[in-house]
């Protein structure tokens, strides 16, 4: 009965006027009887149920940050786990000082290690490789974003950047113990491939961390700013970031 | 799937007992000498692999979502090495009787070598990825991690492994060696020697493998 009822439905094609056989207009029809059939059975199916929104990402208290003073080895916890509780803190209380000075230490002193693996005078080096080229490009975000009326502060933009800086930074102390032994086991006039390449793409990856860190601080931040436009500006700041970085790797003479 | 050995010293014992036995069998395609070796030289790959790769696999794990403890990554990463090594440690039967099958009627130069080859990075390959499938599945259901947060953390990890591990592996050669190389006293570890191909590293090795240069005027006559 139901399929008789779907065909019933079906509007039948036509040609030159004349109804076409019954085979012939099924085939024709097929699509939309189809579609009428599967209507029918859905019709009948209970509707899954959406699936329940995110719920936003809670800020850090001011508690939380006053403990990662008091033990400042789970620093780890603001830089790395959880980005977007980071950018609703930043979008609800402007980023506090205490959080931005706990960013600033983890920039700092995340990257000494991978710093002291590229030799005992380099050990400043990394540090000023993420944090100088942040802290040099800041400006001009914060003079592009408020230039388009997004509404940032200075402190929101700088604390982003830092948030980049420490996690990259965190990233290379990760990956010091892993260039310690490659500068043991690798021939230092090796042809091709040597220890110092390595670590510089471990340096970019460290950064395409940090980067990564940042978007998902951003994500976080809903309600902070005119997202769209400000995230606009900050793909074209990762450019101008991106040829400082190269510029500040050169000096620094990183890749020699 | 293998059953979880009882405590963690356990699976511990018997991931390294796994990894000398595969490392015997796969030394004995050349000589009892690099079969005693490779007892020993294959479970400290694994031990120096697992060891450099400590930190970064923590902060991988934190930063794709991961919320466990430092101890807790490194028993998750570690057990990604242990049951390949299980499993290694369960073909190599096979592979020491195919190893012995070929040193029985080799030529002394080359040998069944490539063949043998291939049957081993075969057999790591199956393992490894038995032991991937399984850590991420134990993290998504004993540890509640989401399942997409899983399969990232641990193709993390193997990714870290392996660029840590090849150069490792490297540096502790010989593990396979051609027939023409026995007798003589071979040393324990090669080091940054250079390669047939003039390779001092494994990243070295990995580039001349995908842009094929030709081998060096001393060793093209032997093909």
């Amino acid at each position: 009965m139901g399929h008789q009822r779907i065909l019933d439905r079906a509007p039948f094609e036509t040609c030159h006027g004349f109804a076409r056989p019954l085979d012939q207009r099924l085939l024709l029809n097929a699509p939309f009887v189809l579609s009428r059939a599967v209507e029918v059975l859905m019709s009948s199916a209970p509707v899954p149920e959406p699936p329940a929104p995110r719920p936003a990402p809670e800020p850090f208290s001011p508690e939380v940050l006053a403990e990662l003073w008091r033990r400042p080895h789970r620093l780890y916890e603001l830089v790395l786990a959880a980005p977007d509780r980071l950018g609703a803190s930043f979008a609800r209380s402007g980023a506090p000082g205490s959080c931005l000075l706990l960013l600033l230490c983890g920039a700092g002193l995340f990257a000494l290690p991978y710093g002291l693996v590229l030799g005992w005078d380099s050990w400043w080096r990394v540090s000023v490789l993420y944090l100088g080229s942040t802290l040099i490009c800041l400006p001009s975000l914060h003079v592009c974003a408020s230039f388009i009326g997004a509404r940032v502060s200075i402190a929101q933009v700088l604390a982003i950047g830092l948030l980049l800086s420490a996690a990259a930074g965190a990233f290379t102390l990760g990956f010091s113990p892993i260039l310690a032994f490659l500068r043991f086991t690798m021939e230092s006039e090796a042809t091709q491939i040597s220890w110092v390449s390595i670590s510089n793409v471990l340096l970019y990856v460290a950064l395409g961390a940090g980067v990564v860190q940042l978007w998902r601080c951003f994500a976080g931040a809903r309600g902070w700013t005119d997202s769209a436009l400000f995230a606009l500006v900050l793909v074209f700041w990762h450019g101008v970031f991106l040829y400082v970085f190269l510029q500040m790797h050169r000096v620094l003479e990183l890749a020699a | 799937m293998i059953p979880r050995a009882r405590s963690p010293w356990r699976e511990l014992a018997s991931g390294l007992l796994g990894a000398a036995a595969y490392g015997f069998a796969l030394g004995s395609a050349h000589s009892e000498l690099y079969a005693a070796r490779n007892a020993l030289k294959f479970p400290l790959l694994i031990a120096v692999t697992c060891m450099l790769c400590a930190p970064s696999t923590w902060i991988a794990a934190r930063f794709l979502g991961v919320q466990l403890s430092f101890l807790a990554v490194q028993r998750s990463a570690a057990r990604l090495f242990l049951d390949a090594s299980r499993l290694l440690g369960g073909f190599s039967p096979a592979i020491f009787f195919v190893a012995h099958a070929a040193r029985a009627h080799d030529d002394g130069k080359l040998g069944r070598y490539d063949e043998f080859l291939a049957l081993n990075l075969l057999c790591v390959a199956l393992a490894g990825s038995a032991s991937l499938l399984r850590q991420s599945r134990e993290l998504w259901r004993a540890q509640a991690i989401a399942r997409s947060s899983a399969r990232r953390a641990v193709a993390a990890w193997l990714a870290i492994s392996l660029f840590t591990g090849g150069q490792a592996a490297f540096y502790l050669r010989p593990f396979f060696g051609y027939p023409a190389s026995r007798g003589g006293s071979p040393p324990w570890f090669l080091g940054a020697e250079p390669d047939r191909r003039g390779a001092t590293n494994f990243y070295e090795m990995v580039w001349q493998s995908l842009e094929r240069p030709p081998l060096p005027e001393l060793y093209r006559e032997t093909r």
